[in-house]
C-alpha cells in the first residue's frame, strides 16, 4: 500500500504545545522555551 | 571533535536535532526492552511516512547517543538534494509532539563513515 494510505499509530505531528497555538514554530523558538540540549537557554549557541 | 562543522548550502541530507526523546533515558519511567522497541518503531513510521513526502527517502538513521549534540537526533538522506532542502524549510515550521523541530542540512553521505573526533 502507499505510504500515504497507510495507518499511523502515533498522532504527534503538528501537536503545538500547550498555550502557544497560533504561534508559528519559529516564534516559539525564539521564546528560548524549548533549547536544544547543551544549548545556552535564550540564545542559539550550542 | 570541535563541533564546528561547515553547514552545506546543499546536501542530501537533513538533520533534525533532538527529535527522538528516548523513554529510556528519563528516569522516571521503566519499560521493558520490548516497549521501548515498540516505542521506537512506531516512532520511526510516523517520521518516515510524513519525511517520505518530500521526496524518495535513501536513509533515515535515529541517534541513539547520549551527547548532548546527537541525543535523539534524526538524519535523513533524500535521493535528491531539493527534496532534503524542501523538507529543511518546511519542517522548520512544524511540530511534532507539542515542540518545535529545528531541521537543517547535514554534511554527512554516507552513515558509516559519519563519525568524527
Amino acid at each position: 500500500i502507499p505510504l500515504s494510505k497507510r495507518e499511523r499509530k502515533l498522532h504527534n505531528w503538528d501537536m503545538v504545545p500547550a498555550g502557544m497555538e497560533g504561534m508559528t514554530a519559529e516564534q516559539v523558538k525564539s521564546t528560548g522555551l524549548f533549547p536544544l540540549p547543551g544549548q545556552v537557554v535564550g540564545t542559539r549557541t550550542p | 571533535c570541535s563541533r564546528k562543522h561547515v553547514k552545506p548550502t546543499f546536501s542530501q541530507t537533513l538533520l533534525i536535532a533532538n527529535m527522538y526523546k528516548n523513554p529510556a533515558h528519563d528516569p522516571n519511567v521503566h519499560l521493558t526492552e520490548s516497549q521501548l522497541q515498540e516505542d521506537f518503531d512506531l516512532f520511526y513510521e510516523d517520521i518516515f511516512c510524513e519525511l517520505a513526502k518530500f521526496g524518495e527517502v535513501e536513509e533515515m538513521v535515529v541517534c541513539d547517543n547520549v551527547g548532548d549534540h546527537l541525543v535523539g537526533n534524526v538524519y535523513c538522506q533524500y535521493r535528491l538534494e531539493e527534496s532534503a532542502g524542501n523538507a529543511v524549510a518546511n519542517l522548520n515550521n512544524r511540530f511534532y509532539a507539542g515542540r518545535p523541530l529545528y531541521a537543517e542540512l547535514s554534511p554527512v553521505t554516507d552513515f558509516r563513515e559519519a563519525c568524527c573526533r
